[in-house]
């Protein structure tokens, strides 16, 4: 029994200290050289607030995703400012520094624009009243 | 075994007989198939200093973590190695292995 639990001890050791170096040592040291990276409080604190922020969505009793979340969070926020008309088609309302914006793709009235980017036609649907993207632009993109 | 004023049990002997074969294997540039040989002598090293400072009680805790560091050398760099080597007799501090 003594024996057993001697060596669950080692076999655990192991285990952990494989998954501490496999984990850690990129985040401390420099390119596998002995040099601690100038950085390493700014990224231990990046590493932290994400995975705060992934745990906390795990014991969110909802168990909905973040965007969600912070979009019920505006919506009730604004719930009592009526939506005003942008354009044709779009709706917005702010308070502060939150706003919200409705799009309802049936009422925006869409102009096409046709593009030739390297030898293909390319159809780019734009509200009307809205300039169309640059040429140079669209052929970085596709 | 006795050399002069100072013991060496089995374990060692062969450790060192080990380290002998590896430094041999350096100089004279005969071929380990996928170990570093200069990876593999650091590590024969560390491994006689560190034996050289725990009690023959621990041998079994000890071995057991020289093995997997071994292992460990085709897989991480030299650093990984070493790192995981100490944080692995931490631990075994810690948790009293020894």
């Amino acid at each position: 029994m003594k024996n057993k639990k001697l060596y669950l001890k080692i076999i655990g050791v192991i285990v952990i200290s494989f998954i501490v170096v496999k984990l850690g040592s990129n985040e401390i040291f420099i390119a596998n050289t002995p040099k601690i990276r100038p950085d390493i409080f700014a990224r231990v604190n990046v590493l932290i607030s994400n995975n705060i922020g992934f745990i906390a969505q795990l014991f969110n009793k909802n168990n909905k995703n973040l965007a969600e979340v912070e979009k019920r969070r505006v919506e009730e926020y604004l719930k009592d400012i009526p939506l005003k008309i942008a354009a044709k088609g779009i709706y917005a309302k702010s308070r502060g520094n939150m706003s919200y914006t409705l799009i309802k793709e049936n009422e925006v009235e869409w102009i096409v624009y046709t593009f030739n980017i390297k030898g293909k036609e390319i159809k780019i649907k734009v509200p009307k009243g809205q300039s169309p993207p640059s040429q140079d632009l669209l052929e970085k993109i596709y | 075994m006795y050399l002069g004023p100072f013991y060496l049990d089995t374990k060692e002997i062969f450790l060192i007989l080990a380290a002998i074969f590896v430094g041999l294997a350096m100089f004279m540039g005969w071929n380990l198939y996928w170990f570093d040989k200069q990876s593999l002598l650091t590590l024969i090293v560390l491994m006689l200093i560190t034996k050289g400072l725990l009690p023959a009680i621990h041998n079994e805790a000890f071995f057991i973590l020289a093995i997997a560091a071994i292992f460990l050398t085709l897989y991480f760099s030299m650093l990984q190695v070493i790192l995981f080597y100490f944080i692995g007799f931490l631990l075994f501090r810690v948790l009293r292995v020894i």
